[in-house]
């Protein structure tokens, strides 16, 4: 009965026949359709960016920064700043067998460098060799620092792209030197970074270089280092907790007198955020489609009601009830299977094309629907329309249609 | 062709019991042309959603063509009036969205006739009426003669044994009206029979038997003196 030619006839003639009531239907249907893939892909996309920049950092990897002390030790001041030195790099290095890579970090801050006649501000960090597997540095020209710079205190720098274009423009950076501050460095490096632009303004220099010009004491401001895939994170982060304590002189569950940040804890608790993110986004979903069972629906049983006078000539023209209904939800069922798929099409077109326009280096990135929720959602919808169309059709269709006809 | 004996019929509500059809017995033989008279209420558009197997009675019996009609479902009773009986309506109900020829062609559609038969069937239907010319108008495109015309057009088409008009002029002018009573005479010659429901003299004075309803009763039925 469904390829019955005559009553497809019948119904595509209904469609073109009735423009508003097809219009009104397929806008809603679209719609619904065309919200939820937009909402959930926009949901996936942001969750997939937040995802990506995480990648920057090495997720296993632990970040010690040193503060000041907030609990009383040994009848000491509260308040009393940790200052980390070369010392305390070692140590690490030493007793944490877990280390797979470690670096410190020296942050000279935000520094006026030039070429030639071209002059820019630029933060500069000073790092051991290693840095370059924590931040996920990618080296795109030369090199990164290496273990002869540490040992020979060599004046040599690391530029990202962002720096390179903005000192030498299309000109090549190696080899040639830049002023940064009084002294003279020489450029042996480009890198680019897969997270934040932020992290591409930077420049690099050797730690050992940037102790012998500014920290003659062998301060340093922070040290990161990997662990070993299988070390627990959580325990060593612990463990350096309690070294620092002991050598320090604070307590152990002082946690404000260094600061341990614990990546894959972090990237832990962001995907709690996700989870919620995606409960949200699911709330908001069902509310869509409801709102759009509502809409299908309610244009369904106007449009069975406005059919009335028609369903009754037809009637008295020998239909049988069952008939009418079959022709009720046959154009109603094209009508919203053809509008869902087109709300469906629009909505994955405008998440490309949002991607595309480049927002998606900023919010979004890899705005992927996940097909099954909103075919699923579409048959939902398709059905809701049915069901609204079939009621009062069937209704309809048993009445005397003398009294069908007399409606108005 | 018609036989009604002893129908009655009465519409119960919770406060009211309206006996509209009292004991009410008519026989049509086929090819007859009568005219159905009555005031309003006086049960005579009940009487025809009876003959026209739209509306159920309560006792009595009404063989129509030999058959008796009783208790048929909607179904059954869809598919034995597309087959004998052809309606004409006072307000024409042709379907606005369909083109005069779309609107004959639909009897057919409902009887499985395939697309290109029907639409023939429809073309020669209207053209027998002078409407061939407007075949592909939409309702709102013509006269309320004109549509009269494509009514019983489209109640035609079928070949019926029986056509029931109700107040098939009452949205006419007088001009209009004669036209229309002229082609449903002409139609009878063919041997249809044909039942007009109507409440002026002068139309039923153009059928050839009379049958006055008042009150749920025949009070008389003669033959039209021409």
């Amino acid at each position: 009965m469904l390829i019955d030619l005559n009553s497809w006839q019948e119904v595509f003639l209904m469609i073109r026949r009735n423009k508003l009531r097809t219009f009104l239907t397929s806008f809603s249907m679209a719609w619904g359709v065309f919200m939820l893939v937009v909402l959930l892909g926009t949901s996936k996309g942001v969750e997939n960016n937040v995802r990506h920049n995480f990648i920057d950092d090495a997720v296993n990897s632990l970040w010690i920064y040193p503060g000041a002390t907030s609990i009383s030790y040994k009848n000491r001041a509260v308040d009393r700043e940790i200052q980390f030195t070369n010392e305390d790099y070692e140590m690490i290095h030493d007793s944490i067998k877990a280390t797979d890579k470690i670096t410190s970090r020296i942050r000279p801050g935000i520094v006026s460098l030039s070429y030639k006649d071209k002059q820019a501000s630029f933060d500069v960090r000073a790092t051991h060799p290693d840095h370059l597997y924590l931040e996920k540095t990618k080296i795109v020209q030369g090199r990164f620092i290496n273990e002869n710079d540490m040992v020979m205190n060599r004046k040599i720098v690391v530029i990202g792209v962002p720096v390179k274009n903005a000192l030498f423009g299309s000109e090549d950076a190696i080899g040639k030197s830049i002023h940064m501050g009084e002294a003279l460095y020489r450029v042996v490096g480009i890198f680019k970074d897969d997270g934040s632009e932020r992290e591409l303004r930077k420049a690099y220099i050797p730690l050992s270089t940037a102790q012998m010009l500014h920290r003659p004491d062998g301060t340093i401001d922070q040290v990161m280092l990997t662990l070993d895939p299988n070390a627990d994170s959580v325990e060593i982060a612990g463990d350096i907790q309690r070294l620092m304590a002991r050598r320090h002189q604070f307590d152990e569950k002082d946690t404000q007198a260094i600061r341990v940040r614990n990546n894959k804890t972090r990237f832990e608790q962001v995907s709690d955020v996700f989870t919620w993110l995606r409960l949200f986004t699911w709330i908001v979903a069902i509310g869509t489609i409801m709102a759009g069972i509502i809409g299908v629906g309610n244009i369904m049983v106007i449009t069975v009601k406005e059919r009335t006078k028609e369903i009754g000539v037809r009637k008295a023209l020998g239909a049988t009830p069952s008939r009418l209904v079959r022709m009720v939800l046959k154009e109603s069922m094209f009508v919203t299977i053809c509008s869902g798929y087109i709300g469906m099409m629009f909505g994955v077109f405008v998440l490309f094309v949002v991607e595309k326009m480049g927002f998606g280096d900023k919010f979004l990135r890899d705005t992927q629907v996940d097909m099954n929720i909103v075919t699923s959602a579409t048959l939902l919808l398709i059905i809701a329309g049915a069901l609204a169309g079939f009621f009062p059709a069937r209704k309809i269709a048993m009445v005397n249609p003398i009294e069908a006809m007399r409606a108005e | 062709m018609i036989e009604l004996q002893r129908i009655n019929k009465s519409y119960n509500t919770e406060t009211t019991n309206l006996h509209v059809l009292k004991d009410l017995s008519l026989t049509i033989a086929a090819g007859e042309m009568v005219s159905l008279m009555g005031s309003s209420g006086s049960g005579k558009s009940t009487l025809l959603n009876i003959l026209g197997i739209l509306d159920s009675y309560d006792s009595g019996e009404y063989h129509l063509d030999g058959r008796l009609i009783r208790d048929m479902s909607e179904h059954t009773a869809a598919l034995y009036r597309s087959k004998t009986i052809g309606f004409v309506f006072q307000s024409f109900n042709l379907i606005g969205f369909k083109t005069a020829a779309e609107n004959v062609a639909l009897p057919l559609y409902y009887q499985g006739v395939s697309f290109k038969k029907r639409h023939k069937m429809a073309l020669d239907s209207l053209e027998r009426f002078g409407l061939l010319d407007w075949a592909e108008h939409l309702p709102s495109q013509m006269s309320g003669g004109q549509n009269q015309r494509v009514a019983i057009a489209r109640a035609l088409v079928t070949k019926p044994r029986i056509i029931l008009a109700d107040e098939p002029t009452g949205a006419l002018d007088s001009e209009n009206s004669n036209d229309i009573i002229a082609v449903l005479n002409e139609i009878n010659k063919e041997g249809i029979t044909v039942v007009i429901v109507t409440h002026e003299e002068d139309i039923a004075e153009q059928t050839k038997r009379c049958v006055r309803i008042q009150d749920g009763k025949i009070i008389s039925d003669s033959a039209v003196s021409k």
